[in-house]
This record gives C-alpha cells, structure tokens and sequence, in this order.
C-alpha cells in the first residue's frame, strides 16, 4: 500500500515537472504587472491588447498557414508513399528507404542548414515558401512511418476481394483501402501537425523576413524584451489545444475501457 | 491501370526523397570540401582544411562540453522516464492511456514557449526565487539560469517526452506472464527487475536515448535562452558558422561529423535489435 | 463450367502449376486436396483471375478468360481469412459486388435481404464485421460472394480458422447452401475429413500436378498413387516386386505376407518395386482355424478413439494398425493372428 502511494507520488511529482512551466505562462496572463514578475492582481488586459498586437498575430497567422499546408501536402504524399513502398518493388527502393529515415535521426538542425543552402543555391528567396517547404521536407517520413505501421498490420486480402467483387483498381483504393488506413493518416496527420507548430530550428534557418512564425517571433522577443501578451496568448494555444485533445482522448478511453470490461 | 496507381503513389516520395533529403546532404558534403572566403561565400578550391580545424582544441571543448550536457541530460531522462513508465504500465489500460496523453499536452505546445515558461521560473526575479525569499530560505537570489544548470534543466524538460513514449512502449510491451514465470521460479523483486524487465525493454532504452541524445547536441536555442550563450553546443556552433561567422564550408564539415556520430550510434541502436520504424517513439 | 487447358504457372522461374488439365462440371462441388505448398491455392487463383496463368487457358462456361481482369470473370471468392471490410456494415459488406454490377436499387435490396435471411443475420445486419464471432463472419463472407449468384464460387480455405466444432457445422451447412443453390463450388483445402464430407469430386494436387481426381469414395478405396494412399486416410503398406508376367497381366510378391497376387499389368517393368496397400479397417482379428490369408504381428499399442480401438502392432519392422471394434485387451508382445482378403489390396508404384 505505502510502496503504491510512493508510486503514485512520483507520477505526480513528473506531472507537475512537466506542467510547471505552462501553469506559471498561464498565471501570468493573468497578471496586473507589465513586468510579468509579481503577480499583482487579476486581469484580463493582455487578451485585450494581444488583439492589437499585429506583430503577433501575424507570426500567429504564418504558423497556422505553414502547419495547414504542410500537414496537408505531406499527408498526401506521405500516404501514397506509404502505399507504394509497401506493394510495389522499384528499382533502388532500399536507396530510398533509407533516405527517408534520415529526417527522423539526424539532428534537425543539419537538415535546417543544408535545406538553407540548397534554397541558396537554387536562389530561392527565403519566405513563406521556403518554409513551407522545409516542413514538409520533415514531416513527410513521420507520415509514412505512421501509415505503415497500419498498413503492414492490414489484411491485404480485402483489395483481392473487392476486385473479385467487381470493383476496378481506383475504386478499390478509394473505398477499401482508403477507408482502412484513415486511422493511419489521421495519426500521421496530427504527428506532421503538431510537428510543424513545434518546428524551432529548422524553421529559424529556412525563414525570410517578414515571415516570422509564432516560435521565431517569440524568440526574438525573448531576446528584446517579452510583454505578457505572449502569455495569454500561449494561454489560448494551449486552452485549445487541450481541447481537442480531451475529446480524442475521452473518446478512445472509452474504447479501452469498454475492452477491459469485457 | 495499375502502372498509374504505381506512378502516383510512388513518384511524389522518389524526387521528395532525392530533392529534399539525398541532394541537400551530398551538397552539404561538397561544401565541406571547399574553401571558404571569410566574407560568407564560398570559393570553388577542394581542401580537407574544414576537417583538420574540427580537431582545434577550441572547438574540441565544445564537442567535449556538448558530449558532457548532453550525456547528462540523457542520463536525467532516463532515470525520471523509466520507473514512471513501469508505474505508469501498472496502471488500467484507460488510465495508462489518459496519463500517456498527459504527457504528451505539454510536446503539443511549442518548445520555445514552454522554454519562455521556464525564464518565469528560474531567472533571478523570476517565481522560484521571488517564493524562495518571501519564504526566507534565501537572502540572495539562486543562480538557476545563465549557466550549465539552466541549459541541463531546459534540455531535461524538452527532451522528457522523447525517452518517456519508447521506454512506455517497450515496458508496456512485457508480457506479465514472463514476470510471473521469473517470480514462480523463486526470482526476487530486484533481480525480476535487473534481469528480466529490464533486458526486455534494451531497444526501448537505447531508442530513448538516441531520441534524446542527439537533439540535445543539437537544440541551440535552449543554449542560448537559459545559458546565456555562455556555453556552446555543437548546435551553437554549426548555427554561428552559417549565419554569424558565415563560414559555410566549416559549418556543412561539422554537419558531416554530426552526422557521422549519428549514424554511428543508429547502428548501434539497429545492433541491439532495434527497428528504424521505433526511432522517434511515435 | 471451369475448363483448364495446359494451365502453367511459376514465380520467379519456380514452376507452381505443371501443365493441368481440367473440367470441372456445372452444380458440382469439387475440392481440391493437398498439402500446403502443393499449389492449390495457387490453382484456384488462376481460375479467379487474382493470378494471371503463365501458360495454358483458362475457361469459365466456355468463354476463354484467360485474360480477363478478376472484375471481369463471374466467379467470387470466400478468402481464408474472410477479407471482409471493416470499414463497413454487414449488410454494406454484401451489397458491395452489387453495387459495382450498377443493378437498380429495388434489385440490390431484394436480393441482400434474401441472403442474409438465408444466413439467418437478420439481427446483425447493421453491426461491423469485428463485432461478430468467426462462424458469423464466416457466413457473412459466404454471403458477400453467394449474392452475386456466380457461375463458379471459389472457397480458399474458408473454414481453417474456425474451431474444431464450429467447422464441423459450417461443413454442413456450406453444403446445403451450395445444394439450395445449385452454383458451381470449387474448393481449397489440406484437410482430408472436409474434402471427403462434402465433395462430389475431389482433385488430389501434389507439387502442381493432379494426383487423382474421382469421387470420394474413388479416392479412398482406390488410390493410384502412394502420395494418394497416404494423403486420404490410413494406409498399412506392404512392400512388394513383380516377379513375372501372364497373358496381360502382372504376377506380384509380397515378400512379409509370402503372398503371390494376379493384378492387371501397367506396363510394368520385371522386378519393378510396389507397395500393397490396406486400409486398417480391412484387417481383422483371425478365428483359431483360419488357416489362410493370415499373418501374426506383435502387439505393441493402443489408442482408444471413442467408438473404436486403433491397434498396432509389428511386422517384422513394419507397424501395422487394424480397427477392433471391442474393448479386448492386449498383453505386451503376445502374438495376434490376423487375417486379410486378398482382393482388398490396391497395388500402386513405389515412386
């Protein structure tokens, strides 16, 4: 009994490790004092003034754009590859096979700098662009590896059926296959999602000016001087964020549950 | 028909794979072995110069420094991730998923902002030292930032999630009933745990540690925010030759040696009987 | 209704499929028995169109389609594991080959309803296919092929992750479906009890060629070849060599049972190596008088299965099983005097 309290104590103790950080930002959004120090009573000002903050929500905007985009594109891609790479044999598959690994063990930031010096070399303009492709560059291998791991635990017998039952290369994948391997792509989805909000580094060597994202902008802040502003607007990522979160969740613990009765 | 599905399925990840990864590399490598002009370009002249300089012992104390944080870090991860995802794995299996996804919250948002969440709670006016004065603990405030302990603190607190989700996976993996079978053969609790939990859950270990390991080397901007650019890491260093020293060519040789540690430690780790899919513990 | 000509097939420069000729006739229910890895499976997929033949030609109601897409050809599938879609409902599951033919929704209705009342799924017909147990599964997947009404139904293995009992049950009733029916059933399996349950013919395959092809009862009590004799139930072998030849016929020794036989020649050569073969049911216990046709093994073991004994004993230092039918006891090594018709023996080659 004692040696499951001490158990459960240490859980806890990596829980408020983990959260610390997020519950102080949430605090101080909430803080009288510009200087973010001592908490000197209760506000709601710096939502307010995080609306007339254009620098901010700009970087907010060019976040959302990059990690839509990038999602979406390497989803697609990611999907297909995953398909391909599983059922048909090519010439130099193993060759890139093992590229693919690459974005996922080495450091982000030697893929940061030699995506940099390829734009440089090809006279890309940093932007926007530039970054959009860089997210895409890294989050394509977590895609794949995402839907593989259902793919290669499917029954691959059902294509075969549903050609047996009349329905033609396209449609199979469409409305058998597709359907099969959503749990995958949605997994692979959330993964390059979260990954592109995430990204610091490579971001930080593939952007221009005038294309901040959240995290850069917040890291020049840092550097110059941070307002609570910063706070409550972490305070809302955050809040939906957790949202989304808890309903999957809830959603899937029920699931499990339901499993565990029975 | 089926050529066509062939070709969409497979031609996007083919010149993605060639394009963003494979030419990317082979030019960095390239530059490596050139010269540079001291004024950010390059000059078109082979020398393994870039190689030679690596070995500098000015910059041998940053990889000895980076080695050091890093192994530390590392060594901090593991020890925090590893009894909480026994603890964890003994729970019900929706409670087990639950924490799992509390956990992970934090890693959804961004790095940088939680980093910003610890300069409140460490720096000298900051809340650990404001609750430790008002308490009277201390008189003057605790250096927690600027210094290795911030960088070390930092790294540990980013870096957690990465050893907790393989060493989750591989531990959760056990089967109870081998445990079962150690104790029924007269094992005791501490050798169950040492011979038999432990050795079963190596590749989970190791992948942890790789995924922590190797960012941390890398991760320049917690160097920069909590110490105060007083260390350096290797991730400051190659960041300094591209966009500060612009030295192109020393940085893309330090990539390569980066790399090269990399791939080391991955066949390693592919040694023990690790499988790639695992790396990244998602 | 199914007509092979020369049908080859290799992976990889491994032929699986030498050369088989068959036809298979329209209602009849034909097996094909084998080993695994025999290319049985490999066979049925030809017909289905799910492999492409490497040579020869594929017929299905005379119409060559050998290079029919498997969409194309009127014959369905029931997979081994099922291969049912998760994704969607029973009933969606068997609407589907429906749906891909473009018939009106009046007739896709009817005729999903029709089968899954001959199922008797009625009550399951909106739960997803991992919500159901294997046997429910298994008819579904029945059902998604049957609704078709297919020329030919292929069944590869349908019944082999379904338990002991569950199976023998589905062997009935897949048979009375196929009766009800009346649609052509070809039917894949390594299990000797389902092919000889509910075959009308069986195709015995051993590494990609027909054995035999007969009725069960064909198959049994007169198989052609050693592979067959030990493939279809129990066998005691005696070795045996032709010694001579008369008029048209062959002259042969069986040296343990110092038996001379008179058997029809096959082309025999002189001294050419066979086997003897009897079934254990046709050996029995001999009376104290019985003089002829009988020979004494050395009690060694039984084995108790219910409704009869299995007993062996040696032969010098073969075993030999015969069935007794009572609860006699053995002691170790006493002599038994056994007795057998020498009319009950089928002779096959030794290779």
């Amino acid at each position: 009994m004692k040696n499951k309290t001490l158990k459960n104590l240490f859980i806890v103790l990596v829980f408020i490790f983990l959260y610390l950080p997020i519950i102080a930002l949430i605090a101080f959004s909430f803080n009288d004092s510009k200087l973010n120090i001592i908490f000197e009573g209760f506000t709601f000002k710096w939502y307010k003034i995080l609306f007339t903050n254009t620098t901010l929500l700009d970087a907010l905007k060019n976040t959302l754009i990059v990690a839509v985009t990038s999602t979406v594109i390497s989803t697609i891609i990611g999907t297909l590859a995953a398909i391909g790479l599983y059922k048909y044999d090519f010439k130099g598959k193993n060759f890139i096979n093992s590229l693919l690994y690459i974005p996922v063990v080495i450091p982000e930031i030697v893929l940061g700098i030699s995506l940099l010096s390829i734009y440089t070399l090809m006279r890309l303009d940093l932007g926007l662009i530039t970054l959009i492709i860089s997210h895409i560059a890294f989050s394509i291998p977590y895609v794949i590896i995402c839907v593989r791991t259902v793919i290669s635990s499917m029954n691959w017998q059902i294509e075969e059926a549903a050609h047996d039952l009349g329905a033609g290369d396209f449609l199979t994948f469409r409305k058998i296959i597709l359907p099969e391997i959503v749990p995958g792509i949605v997994s692979g989805a959330t993964l390059a999602f979260t990954l592109s909000l995430d990204d610091v580094i490579i971001s930080y060597f593939t952007t221009g000016p005038g294309s901040n994202t959240l995290p850069l902008q917040i890291y020049s802040m840092i550097k110059t001087g941070i307002t609570p502003d910063v706070n409550a607007l972490t305070t809302l990522i955050i809040l939906v964020v957790m949202i989304i979160l808890f309903t999957s969740t809830i959603v899937q613990m029920r699931k499990i549950k339901k499993g565990y009765q029975v | 028909m089926n050529r066509n599905l062939k070709f969409i399925c497979l031609a996007p990840v083919v010149i993605y794979a060639l394009i963003l990864i494979f030419f990317p590399l082979i030019y960095i490598l390239f530059i490596s072995f050139q010269t540079s002009d001291n004024y950010g370009g390059i000059i078109y002249v082979f020398t393994i110069y870039n190689y030679i300089r690596i070995f500098d012992p000015v910059y041998l104390k940053v990889f000895f420094n980076s080695a050091i944080i890093g192994l530390f870090v590392t060594l901090a991860c593991l020890l925090i991730a590893y009894p909480f995802s026994i603890f964890v794995s003994e729970k019900k299996p929706h409670i087990q998923k639950l924490l799992i996804t509390l956990v992970l919250i934090p890693f959804l948002t961004n790095s940088l902002i939680r980093t910003y969440g610890w300069i409140v709670l460490l720096r000298k006016e900051g809340i650990f030292n404001t609750i430790l004065e008002s308490l009277s603990i201390i008189d003057n405030p605790l250096s927690f930032m600027y210094n290795n302990l911030g960088i070390f603190i930092g790294l540990t607190y980013t870096l957690l999630p990465f050893m907790i989700l393989p060493i989750y996976n591989s531990v959760s993996k056990i089967d109870k009933k081998v445990i079962e079978a150690a104790r029924d053969l007269g094992a005791k609790p501490l050798n169950i745990f040492f011979k038999v939990i432990v050795p079963s859950t190596y590749s989970g270990i190791f992948n942890g540690c790789i995924m922590t390991f190797i960012p941390a080397i890398g991760m320049f901007f917690i160097a920069d925010l909590l110490g105060g650019g007083k260390t350096m890491l290797i991730g400051n260093l190659i960041k300094n030759q591209f966009l500060v020293s612009r030295n192109w060519p020393f940085g893309s040789a330090l990539s390569i040696f980066l790399i090269i540690v990399t791939f080391l430690l991955v066949r390693l780790y592919k040694k023990l009987g690790g499988k790639l899919d695992d790396l990244g513990g998602f | 209704m199914v007509k092979l000509e020369g049908v080859t097939k290799s992976f990889e420069e491994k032929e699986i499929i030498k050369g088989i000729d068959l036809d298979i006739y329209e209602g009849e229910f034909l097996t094909f028995l084998g080993p695994s890895g025999c290319g049985k499976t490999t066979l049925l997929r030809t017909i289905s169109g799910l492999e492409a033949v490497t040579s020869g030609k594929v017929f299905i109601d005379d119409v060559d389609v050998t290079n029919h897409a498997p969409q194309k050809r009127d014959v369905n599938t029931i997979f081994q594991n099922f291969a049912l879609f998760n994704h969607m409902s029973v009933q969606k599951n068997i609407e589907f080959g429906l749906r891909m033919k473009k018939i009106s929704e009046v007739d896709i209705n009817k005729r999903t309803k029709d089968i899954i009342k001959m199922i008797q799924m009625q009550d399951f017909k909106d739960a997803m296919p991992p919500q159901l147990s294997g046997g429910q599964q298994q008819r579904v997947a029945l059902a998604r092929g049957l609704v078709n009404k297919p020329k030919v139904l292929l069944l590869d293995e349908p019944l082999s992750s379904l338990d002991l009992k569950l199976r023998k049950k589905m062997e009935i009733e897949l048979k009375q479906i196929q009766k009800k029916t009346g649609i052509t059933f070809i039917y894949v399996t390594h299990d000797q009890d389902e092919a000889l349950s509910m075959s009308d013919r069986i195709a015995i395959i051993n590494k990609g060629v027909i054995e035999q092809i007969g009725n069960p009862r064909e198959i049994y009590d007169k198989p052609k070849t050693l592979f067959v004799a030990d493939f279809i139930g129990e066998s005691n072998k005696f070795k045996a060599n032709v010694i001579s030849f008369k008029n048209n016929n062959a002259i042969i020794k069986i040296h343990d049972l110092n038996l001379t036989l008179t058997i029809p020649d096959d082309k025999y050569k002189m001294d050419e190596a066979l086997v003897a073969i009897l079934r254990p049911e046709q050996i029995n216990i001999a009376k104290k008088n019985d003089n002829i046709n009988t020979f004494n093994v050395v009690y060694k073991e039984r084995i108790f299965n219910g409704n009869y004994t299995k007993i062996i004993g040696k032969l010098n230092k073969t075993d030999i099983a015969f069935i007794i039918y009572n609860d006699k006891e053995f002691a170790k090594n006493t002599e038994i005097k056994l007795k057998y018709k020498p009319q009950d023996f089928v002779i096959v080659r030794s290779k």
